[in-house]
């Protein structure tokens, strides 16, 4: 009785709050793993004979190509300390500027990719020196967006077509849908995109300066790193690469048209992975998890005939969840 | 002599033992074949599904069959679709459809909802395609080329709903767009023709095309009703207008600077869907100038049956598409198809006007 009434030992308390902390530490850097396996185990036990087919691995990877070769640059804008929100309307415009050159006129395929090319770093420039007046980057690139959007509308009104914009004309419908090895190209690009920004972020000064960048605008400053020399890099880079992945999106649905569906989930991707909102911290390499997460969440709830609804509303929930740990991490990160 | 009689004993075994083995040799048998008999596999009958069974599994909508399929399918097919809209009244009749018509043909029918998002089919096509499809099939003006070629890619056939012809779909199915039109001004030239002789008596007449000019199939449909009012009303090109909705301007809206702009004539409107005419319709009438406009719509699921009810002065009817017989007559041109059997173009046959809505009403949406 008497040893009931005594007061609990201080370092109790303190390991007990220390043991939390380290649980919560484990799961906000483990969490996406454990999260992407069960899963996995989730799907493979609600549905073994359709979930656990070599057929459904490649739905996953082929849903995830174009959107993950985006997310490769585009997680380095982001913790590069840059929210780029234009990539759908970017990647639309460049596919109906490369659709009206290349299935319109005719032209050949390398002028049609070079001048949507130019096109594309025009919108990086234009989002970089928006920012450079002090704009947030996430207003900046919403309002590139709204222009991007406009430029689609513009290019279909002025060749006057019927929305959209056929895509059909050979080689670009075979490039689009070339295999090696039987595996659709755009899988090990994807890869590729993704081994060549983990190089950068993690082999190379400039990837450092990203960084620091995005960890410390102020501190990088003062070290002498050129932060809009950078910021112009990174969405010049992924103005680029969104439009390439635009392209060829539309390659494979044979039709350019406004908005590319499928490129807005980077953002949700990113922070699922741990990626900070703000910048300056994340993995690229965890992205890829992040977005494979998501993909066959996507697949899986097709696989399990899910409603639309439904499906809406979970892909909303990831979301929200993928902000609330970006929250957290934050607030654990600042005490 | 111990010897003697040991050594015959092993010899009298020895002989059974290859007695033995000698008898369990296989005997050879000779036979000598003195007819030879014809021997030819019995014809498996083949039974048919008639009509009228089809007729009476689609009460009340009373579908007339696109093919005569077999009782017996030489194969368990599997049909995949892509449902642009399960919340959609016109294509949550499509789903309806297929489903009833799947059971009543015995093969596996998988959907996929696209709720509204057309741009969301890519995807949802990599998941169906996940259960061993025989046939697929989806609704999406600017994507089904796309579609079709991934199908094509995974070696199965892709017959759409209402997308028009491409090279990667060699079936064409769903609503005559063309025929469609003409029936709808048809109906609307009837209409038009009483109110002249009333009310719209020496007032100048306008037709306007509500279309989008991005579906290929409403270019079609509504193009051919303009053609078909223009001639029989005997209409100029001037008084022929059109309200395209690819212009990025509302049809309410560019209905009432139409009708604003002409404030001394009276209006006939065909829309490509019923949507795309009620809600100018409703937007003229809460401008005070119901009586100055008629209109025919294209479509005809419940919620325009539902209106024509409420009997509007210048909503004259609609044609109905029979949405339930056209998502029916999908699993039979696709089991038609795959059986290698002939199908039938599927037919617009109903027009509905405020004299026969009710009972119409009635037919589809009064029993439980």
């Amino acid at each position: 009785m008497a040893l009931l009434q005594q007061p609990a030992a201080p370092w109790g308390t303190s390991n007990r709050r220390r043991l939390g902390r380290q649980v919560v530490q484990f799961l906000l850097d483990n969490g996406l793993f454990i999260a992407f396996a069960l899963e996995i185990a989730l799907f493979a036990f609600a549905a073994p004979n359709l979930f656990l087919k070599s057929r459904t691995l490649e739905a996953i990877l082929r849903l995830s190509g174009p959107a993950g070769i985006v997310l490769a640059s585009y997680t380095i804008t982001l913790i590069s300390g840059q929210i780029d929100l234009s990539t759908a309307q970017v990647g639309g415009m460049a596919s109906l500027m490369f659709a009206a050159v290349f299935q319109l006129l005719e032209w050949p395929l390398g002028i049609a990719l070079a001048l949507t090319v130019v096109l594309t770093i025009a919108v990086g420039l234009l989002s970089s020196w928006l920012i450079q007046q002090g704009i947030p980057s996430f207003v900046s690139t919403l309002a590139v967006g709204v222009v991007c959007g406009g430029i689609g509308f513009l290019i279909i009104n002025l060749t006057n077509q019927p929305g959209m914009i056929r895509l059909v004309r050979p080689p670009l419908r075979d490039i689009a849908n070339f295999e090696v090895f039987g595996v659709p190209f755009v899988i090990p690009a994807m890869f590729l995109a993704y081994a060549i920004g983990w190089v950068v972020l993690n082999h190379t000064k400039f990837g450092a300066h990203i960084y620091a960048l995005g960890g410390n605008p102020r501190a990088a400053a003062l070290n002498g790193i050129n932060a809009v020399r950078i910021a112009r890099i990174v969405l010049v880079t992924n103005a680029v690469i969104t439009g390439l992945a635009g392209i060829l999106i539309a390659g494979r649905q044979l039709a350019a048209q406004p908005g590319v569906e499928g490129l807005g989930q980077s953002l949700t991707a990113a922070l699922f992975a741990g990626v900070a909102l703000s910048g300056g911290s994340g993995k690229i390499e965890r992205t890829l998890i992040g977005l494979l997460f998501l993909s066959t969440l996507t697949i899986g709830l097709g696989i399990l005939n899910v409603s639309a609804p439904l499906r809406q509303l979970i892909n909303g929930l990831a979301f929200v969840f993928a902000i609330l740990l970006d929250s957290i991490r934050q607030q654990l990160a600042s005490r | 002599m111990k010897r003697k009689r040991s050594v015959y004993g092993t010899l009298v075994v020895v002989a059974l033992a290859l007695l033995l083995v000698a008898c369990q040799q296989p005997s050879v048998v000779e036979v000598e074949v003195t007819r030879v008999v014809d021997v030819t596999p019995t014809p498996r009958t083949i039974t048919f599904h008639e009509a009228d069974a089809v007729t009476d599994a689609t009460q009340p909508h009373q579908c007339q069959p696109l093919a005569a399929l077999p009782t017996e399918l030489s194969q368990p097919w599997r049909l995949g679709f892509i449902n642009p809209n399960l919340a959609h009244p016109f294509f949550g009749e499509w789903s309806g459809a297929m489903k009833d018509a799947a059971r009543f043909y015995g093969v596996e029918f998988f959907e996929s909802d696209a709720a509204g998002e057309y741009s969301t089919e890519p995807d949802l096509l990599e998941t169906l395609l996940l259960n061993d499809l025989s046939i697929v099939g989806a609704h999406g003006p600017n994507v089904y080329e796309g579609l079709a070629l991934r199908a094509l890619d995974e070696g199965i056939q892709f017959i759409g709903i209402d997308n028009g012809p491409s090279e990667y779909t060699p079936i064409v199915y769903g609503i005559p767009d063309g025929i469609a039109g003409e029936r709808g001004a048809e109906l609307l030239v009837e209409g038009v023709k009483k109110r002249q002789q009333e009310d719209w008596a020496g007032r100048e007449l306008f037709f306007i095309e509500l279309t989008h000019g991005g579906i290929p199939a409403c270019v079609t449909r509504t193009g051919s009703a303009a053609s078909t009012f223009q001639e029989a009303m005997g209409l100029d090109d001037d008084h022929v207008l059109m309200a395209d909705l690819t212009t990025g301007r509302s049809a309410e809206d560019m209905v009432n600077d139409t009708i604003t702009a002409h404030p001394d004539g009276v209006f006939a409107m065909i829309p490509c869907w019923d949507g795309l005419g009620i809600g100018p319709y409703n937007a003229v009438a809460e401008t005070g100038s119901e009586a100055d406009v008629m209109l025919v719509t294209l479509g005809g699921d419940k919620p325009p049956a539902e209106f024509l009810k409420t009997r509007p002065q210048g909503y004259y009817g609609f044609i109905e598409f029979q949405p339930y017989c056209e998502g029916w007559g999908w699993v039979e041109v696709a089991l038609a198809t795959l059986e290698g059997l002939p199908f039938e173009t599927y037919q617009v046959r109903k027009a509905i006007t405020q004299e026969n809505i009710d009972q119409r009403y009635e037919e589809l949406y009064s029993s439980p």
